[in-house]
């Protein structure tokens, strides 16, 4: 005789949900507690908080076990770039181009671009236009920037609007250097998502520091807590010698986000060229308990150097310590460790230099004349 | 015993940003780890580095804290507070180390100078509270409890901890109130379950005290919480029940105060009455109006207990 086989067991029971129980009727409310093999007796009050409590820890979390699409985007993202070749190719399907991208992007990954470009050809083929972002990514990193180019130009005019094709398109042009075309990118870009702050930060790489802050102020009305936003247009203000608005703006940025070294830093920077030694050296002070930037330690080592010789000596052997070949901390050094008397000529010398052309621009010895 | 302190002159070399922020990461570790000893040497040596750094001093005020050392743990913390007086993370600590040496009124002023800075800060809001309650001064900590919940009312903690002072001022049913939300936001709120089982008990509702003590009970088992149980079944005439609770107490604990004199009256009772609740859990809560207490086998019995 033959064997029927197992009996099957049935599905499992579906639990009711929360609402549900909360709002059940005293029969019903039995009848889930007796279905769920809990004690149906007592008081509606009790019966209906057994149940819940039995919803609360009797439900289990499915067990969640990565599939081989999962596996190998791990796997290329924690860098093993074969492993997820492997995986990746026996996820390949005739109609789903996601695999072919992901085979690529190990392929890339792997160093392998030659393979990374077909692969992305492929998904390409099969109608996934993104992927001609990721041929573009591997064609610059196989040193062919204007195929790249060409293939993100050929996204755009599919999706004029694809903000990240735009993004792609900024960033490969920033590397060659052609500002003005990256700069066009980042004013779509600002166009498409109406934030300022990317166009501004690619003019300011484009010493365009009047553009740069116009962008960033009106970035700035928008998000006016954007301390960020605010410590790039006081540089900007700065850059353009506009010392007071510039003041003013790092220190509303560094009112919002007080523990930001960069901020205070550049604080700082403004307040000594404005003459204002002892807050500057203060605020580098605060700036070097939240970050030993060398940047910061340079700056305060500068501004002590004629006052306190030793601390900025001090302050240069951190910098070095840290980078031996710094060639600010190695000047500055040389320069502190000078004997006295030469080192007071120099300062003289450099005042000298300096006077007249503070002059000009100083009403006061204007009408001293 | 403590490692020597920081601050020696003799010790200390060129400072070097690397090599502090090594012996900070190092010190992180072991202390994750548990290994206080060698998490204190290396924030000690953190410190020999660059003796001005807050968030080092605070650091080794943990490791000493965990150590049990409160005096220097105080200490290290104050010196990260002369560091950087708006330190919230140090105030927090100082107050949490005042806290354990039980100096509540200047735990209440630290956690004051955190809400100086910032009078949202949650942790502290409630923390302060608590402090207040120890200190007895209930409206001040209501007040917290409050403010606390106007933020997040779904803040479980902060429903209890002002029902727990509700229930000190005498406002039995606020504090069930409150009780009850805290269980509805966290139903794994242990506190809030034993506060519920006081506030019954004082109500003089016996069938809810002995509910609440036993979904306290599921949560963690301790030897007071028996004899509380017990108590409520003693009151409800279920000797048999409040006899096994007093001898699950004093297994747990044989020196457990009053345990004793229960059981022996546990035992007096059982000759005299022993009511059977059967699979009723909610024996000693009738409800006139409540079709499961209609139905209900053992009603007669029920109603005679239930206040």
């Amino acid at each position: 005789m033959r064997d029927p086989g197992a009996v099957p067991g049935g599905d499992p029971v579906s639990l009711p949900s929360a609402a549900e129980v909360e709002h059940a009727e005293w029969p019903a409310l039995k009848e889930v507690a007796s279905t769920l093999g809990l004690n149906p007796k007592g008081r509606s009050a009790i019966v209906r908080q057994r149940i819940l409590d039995h919803l609360r820890t009797a439900r289990e979390e499915a067990e969640w076990r990565p599939g081989k699409a999962e596996q190998a985007v791990l796997l290329t993202h924690l860098g093993f770039a074969d492993a997820a070749v492997k995986l990746w190719e026996a996820t390949i399907s005739l109609d789903s181009p996601a695999p072919w991208v992901g085979l690529g992007t190990a392929y890339e990954r792997a160093g392998m671009l030659e393979e990374a470009v077909k692969c992305f050809d492929r998904a390409i083929q099969m109608g996934d236009v993104a992927a001609r972002l990721h041929k573009a990514h591997a064609l610059t990193r196989a040193g062919a920037p204007d195929l790249a180019l060409a293939e993100i130009d050929r996204t755009l005019a599919d999706r004029p609007g694809d903000t990240r094709a735009w993004a792609h398109r900024a960033a490969l042009i920033e590397s060659t250097g052609r500002w003005e075309e990256a700069i066009a990118a980042h004013t779509r870009i600002a166009d498409l998502t109406h934030n300022r702050f990317g166009l501004a930060r690619a003019l300011m790489k484009a010493l365009r520091f009047q553009e740069a802050e116009a962008a960033l102020a009106s970035h700035l009305a928008d998000h006016p807590e954007d301390a960020v936003a605010g410590n790039n247009r006081g540089v900007c203000l700065a850059k353009l010698g506009r010392w007071k608005e510039a003041l003013d703006v790092l220190r509303r940025a560094a009112a919002i986000h007080g523990s930001d070294a960069g901020i205070l830093n550049n604080l700082a920077c403004v307040l000594s060229a404005m003459g204002k030694t002892d807050e500057a050296l203060r605020k580098l002070r605060a700036a070097r308990r939240i970050s030993e930037d060398p940047r910061v330690l340079l700056n305060e080592a500068m501004l002590l150097e004629r006052k306190m010789p030793a601390v900025a000596q001090e302050r240069y052997a951190r910098v070095l310590a840290v980078s031996p070949k710094k060639p600010e901390a190695l000047a500055g050094k040389r320069s502190v460790t000078r004997p006295r008397k030469k080192a007071t000529k120099r300062v003289v010398k450099a005042r000298r230099k300096r006077r007249p052309a503070k002059a000009k621009t100083s009403p006061k010895r204007r009408h001293r004349r | 015993m403590s490692a020597p302190g920081p601050g020696t002159e003799h010790g200390r070399f060129l400072p070097s940003v690397v090599t502090l922020e090594e012996s900070m990461r190092a010190g992180k570790r072991s202390l994750a780890e548990g290994r206080l000893g060698e998490a204190l040497d290396h924030f000690n040596a953190a410190l020999r580095l660059k003796p001005r750094y807050d968030v080092a001093w605070i650091a080794r005020g943990q490791v000493l804290k965990f150590q049990g050392s409160h005096d220097l743990a105080l200490r290290a913390f104050a010196e990260a507070l002369v560091l950087k007086p708006e330190n919230d993370e140090a105030w927090m600590a100082l107050a949490s180390v005042l806290h354990g040496m039980r100096r509540f009124e200047e735990e209440v002023e630290a956690y004051d100078e955190i809400l100086k800075q910032n009078p949202r800060n949650v942790e502290a809001l409630i923390n302060k509270g608590a402090a207040l309650h120890a200190v007895r001064k209930y409206d001040v900590a209501l007040a917290c409890y409050d403010a606390v919940l106007e933020m997040r009312p779904e803040y479980a903690p902060a429903w209890n901890n002002k029902g727990a002072t509700l229930l000190r001022r005498g406002k039995l049913d606020g504090a069930l109130e409150a009780f009850a939300r805290a269980i509805h936001f966290d139903p794994d709120l242990f506190d809030a379950y034993v506060n519920e089982v006081f506030a019954y008990q004082k109500k003089g509702k016996h069938g809810e005290a002995v509910i609440a003590a036993d979904r306290a009970l599921r949560l963690r088992e301790t030897p007071w919480l028996w004899h509380l149980k017990g108590l409520s079944h003693l009151a409800l005439l279920e000797s048999s029940l409040a006899l096994r609770c007093f001898e699950r107490a004093l297994e747990l604990d044989p020196e457990l105060k009053g345990a004793r004199g229960a059981l022996r009256k546990a035992r007096d009772l059982r000759k005299l009455v022993d009511l059977y609740r059967g699979v009723y859990e909610c024996f000693g809560t009738f409800d006139a109006t409540d079709p499961g207490c209609e139905e209900c086998e053992i009603q007669a019995r029920c109603r005679e207990v239930t206040r």
